[in-house]
């Protein structure tokens, strides 16, 4: 989504509309991936509905209120409001973790890697999409750097939800054996 | 103009690129602060946790240790008061009946009778007050006591008791032969109480790294779902004890077929478990 404003395409024929329709795809998965996260831990349900209901909020007012070509313009404040709250949420699971009696050991925990990734992934690209509306009016070849950071943390997203993904699946067997 | 303009604009790009650069550096370095702390949190809740552990199995251990001392010192003091008292008292009786010269056929033998019958509760307080003192115990011996205990019940003809010895014995320590001897005392009483078994077998094993009592019997047995909480708890204690002593009580049984419990001990190992539970124990 970082590389939308790469693009530099005129209104009518930008692919912005995919991205915005994708946003609301990542809300709903990623609200799904910390109520089962959360729910271990507290009733989630309240926390996640005010997720939801400021995105939602955000979401609408800058789609038919603030974008000047509506869904052919990228939602910028929407995903800059996405990564702050999945940052939020991020950080209160790790609370949530270091306040648990329970011990866990993380270098085979499923979830905090899963969480880390998201967590290096959002907070890294908050800046990027913070200067979205200036960025966009830059020619390509000056904001090459931009898809050199989103390259980067792709690599660190995928790299951790890569050795959570192992964890999950390694786990089991190893306590069955 | 256009130059001046060209001129800021790129200044200004060249501006954001530091910032955007800048911002998402540091933003990438604070999650991995977080990340850090978050692992040296979870490491020290480790060690707490563990300390914690072994704080709760000390205090466990400290608390069997006192409660068995309690228990010995009470059969000890109970052991002494039939000895001293209640012994002397009947001999005193039957000395008196003794000394009864009067009375027809009939009643001398009628008071023969009641002397014979003082005499054998004499001795079977005696019996009594020797399995209950551990200084008896530890004078003569696990395997000696165990003899003198499983002929006394032979003779009462309340069960068939067939001991078997295997291998040298040695002894194996003063509070390891107690609760040994304790173990058994407690599985003869459930024998007796709720088994109906008419023969209990007991073998000793002495090998050279270990030391097995096996204790069976052919009664009717019992599951884990009829055992109720005064005859659980006497299990447990079982287990318990023999923890105490680095020792592993394993109990066996099912219904319709008797009951076995082994006890095995690694006589050179001196260290006793701190949290009272051996690590294959089944509690």
């Amino acid at each position: 989504m970082i590389k939308t404003y790469l693009e530099n395409k005129i209104p009518e024929n930008s692919n912005a509309w995919v991205f915005n329709i994708l946003l609301l795809f990542q809300m709903g998965f990623y609200n799904l991936m910390f109520e089962h996260l959360f729910t271990k831990y507290i009733n989630s349900k309240p926390l996640i509905i005010s997720g939801l209901a400021v995105f939602s909020i955000v979401y609408v007012y800058e789609l038919f209120f603030h974008n000047p070509d509506k869904i052919f313009d990228y939602n910028s404040i929407t995903d800059t409001v996405l990564s702050v709250i999945l940052v939020l949420y991020s950080l209160y699971y790790y609370y949530l973790l270091i306040k648990d009696e329970r011990y866990v050991l993380l270098q085979y925990s499923a979830d905090f890697w899963w969480v880390t990734g998201t967590l290096f992934f959002y907070f890294g690209s908050i800046a990027c999409t913070l200067f979205y509306e200036v960025l966009k009016s830059e020619p390509v070849s000056s904001k090459i750097y931009i898809s050199y950071i989103s390259n980067l943390l792709i690599v660190i997203l995928y790299s951790c939800w890569s050795y959570s993904f192992i964890c999950k699946k390694w786990l089991p067997q190893t306590s069955k054996a | 103009m256009l130059e001046l303009f060209i001129y800021l604009q790129k200044m200004a790009a060249t501006d954001i690129k530091s910032l955007i650069i800048i911002t998402t550096l540091i933003f990438l370095i604070a999650p991995v602060f977080i990340l850090i702390y978050i692992l040296v949190y979870n490491q020290r809740k480790k060690r707490h946790i563990e300390e914690k552990e072994q704080l709760r199995s000390a205090f466990n251990q400290e608390l069997l240790k006192t409660q068995i001392e309690v228990q010995e010192q009470t059969l000890t003091n109970i052991s002494r008061e039939i000895h001293d008292n209640i012994t002397q008292v009947l001999s005193f009786v039957k000395l008196n009946l003794g000394m009864i010269d009067e009375g027809n056929e009939e009643i001398k033998a009628k008071i023969n009778e009641s002397r014979e019958l003082v005499a054998q509760t004499i001795n079977d307080l005696r019996y009594l007050s020797k399995s209950m003192s551990f200084e008896h115990i530890v004078q003569l011996g696990f395997v000696k006591t165990l003899e003198m205990e499983t002929g006394r019940i032979n003779n009462s003809g309340l069960i068939n008791i067939l001991l078997n010895i295997e291998g040298n014995a040695y002894p194996l320590g003063e509070e390891r032969e107690l609760v040994l001897f304790r173990i058994f005392q407690e599985v003869l009483n459930n024998t007796l109480k709720h088994s109906g078994a008419k023969y209990l077998k007991i073998n000793l094993q002495y090998s050279d790294e270990l030391f097995n009592l096996t204790l069976e019997d052919d009664g009717k047995g019992f599951s884990n779902k009829d055992v109720n909480d005064i005859s659980g708890s006497g299990l447990r204690n079982m287990e318990n004890r023999a923890a105490l002593i680095g020792a592993v009580a394993i109990i066996n049984s099912s219904p319709g077929k008797g009951c076995c419990v082994t006890v095995t001990l690694n006589p050179f190992k001196q260290q006793l478990y701190i949290d009272g539970n051996h690590p294959d124990s089944l509690s």
